[in-house]
């Protein structure tokens, strides 16, 4: 379990590795440029597993031809990615891509459904990433918060 | 004075649109056959698509005198382009955890985790050859409500 729990901590390493090391390429070649090699590095990487599995590999079922085309978001994914992250730094980025990526998980995932308790759950967590996404912008918004409440409460500055 | 969301703010939450779409649509296709290979289609169709939209947006092209040297001077390490392994290498490790006692949930939760840690440390110590922030309270209460906010709803999603 631990090693499991390791290896999944270090997943999401990859993925702020892989952010960083591209947001650094962009400042060289672009965001366009840097999702290009993203792209052309992650395929060759990939074909070792894939060739490893030989033919096996390339059984495919019935899948509609929408789910073939996912990579052209991929593209944008990593540019966007790119360009972001030198600005605004890592883990603002990683806060406002990881909320977004949760919000519109539950949209997704509630497309035409009936509203249950666990979409109330679901609504509760979405506005909590709502609120760390608007305190993440607004960084002075603790600083506002802390003479008012030290007001209110009679504490000593 | 609070200021209005940038661009860049924009940007980051449109990419986390285009991630939770991108990973909803890869997975149509790894039920089919493999996450393997829906990841590695994916690169290759990604390729493509890198390469049309690289020759369409020509301008796009970066300054020339920073694309000689990097920001704190000196030359541009060959890492740089390596990239696409740790992003590639995210696909395998996760396809290890969601079938061990992690399943899905628990893979999910702690790779959003991971990721923030990263962010935190890399922007403190200024990893990847950006720019050293210092994590300030409102930051780090932001990302840790997000991060509860997400273990919300993959804890709802069961």
């Amino acid at each position: 379990m631990l090693i499991a729990v390791l290896i999944a901590l270090s997943n999401g390493l990859c993925i702020g590795v892989s952010r960083g090391i591209n947001g650094h390429l962009g400042r060289r070649e672009g965001a366009l440029r840097a999702s290009l090699w993203n792209h052309v590095v992650g395929f060759v990487f990939l074909s070792a597993p894939i060739a490893l599995q030989g033919a096996g590999a390339f059984h495919v079922g019935p899948a509609p031809w929408f789910a073939w085309i996912g990579g052209v978001l991929g593209v944008a994914f990593v540019a966007l990615n790119s360009h972001v992250v030198v600005r605004l730094g890592a883990s603002r980025t990683a806060g406002l891509v990881v909320g977004a990526q949760m919000l519109t998980g539950v949209v997704i995932s509630n497309l035409g459904a009936a509203i249950d308790g666990r979409t109330l759950v679901r609504l509760a967590g979405a506005a909590l990433i709502v609120a760390g996404i608007w305190l993440a912008n607004n960084p002075g918004a603790i600083a506002r918060l802390r003479p008012a409440l030290a007001a209110q409460t009679g504490e000593p500055k | 004075m609070p200021k209005a969301a940038s661009s860049e703010t924009i940007l980051a939450l449109a990419a986390g649109i285009v991630l939770a779409s991108m990973i909803a649509i890869n997975s149509r296709l790894a039920h089919f056959s493999s996450p393997l290979f829906a990841s590695w289609v994916a690169h290759g169709v990604g390729t493509v698509a890198a390469l049309i939209a690289v020759v369409a947006w020509r301008r796009a092209a970066p300054d020339a005198a920073v694309a000689a040297s990097p920001p704190g001077g000196g030359r541009w390490p060959r890492w740089i382009y390596l990239g696409g392994v740790p992003g590639a290498l995210t696909v395998l490790l996760a396809a290890i955890t969601v079938n061990g006692p992690l399943g899905f949930s628990g893979t999910l939760a702690l790779m959003l985790a991971g990721q923030m840690l990263f962010g935190v440390a890399a922007d403190r110590f200024g990893w990847l050859g950006l720019e050293r922030r210092a994590p300030t309270a409102g930051g780090l209460l932001g990302l840790g409500l997000v991060l509860i906010g997400s273990l919300v709803i993959i804890a709802a999603a069961g």
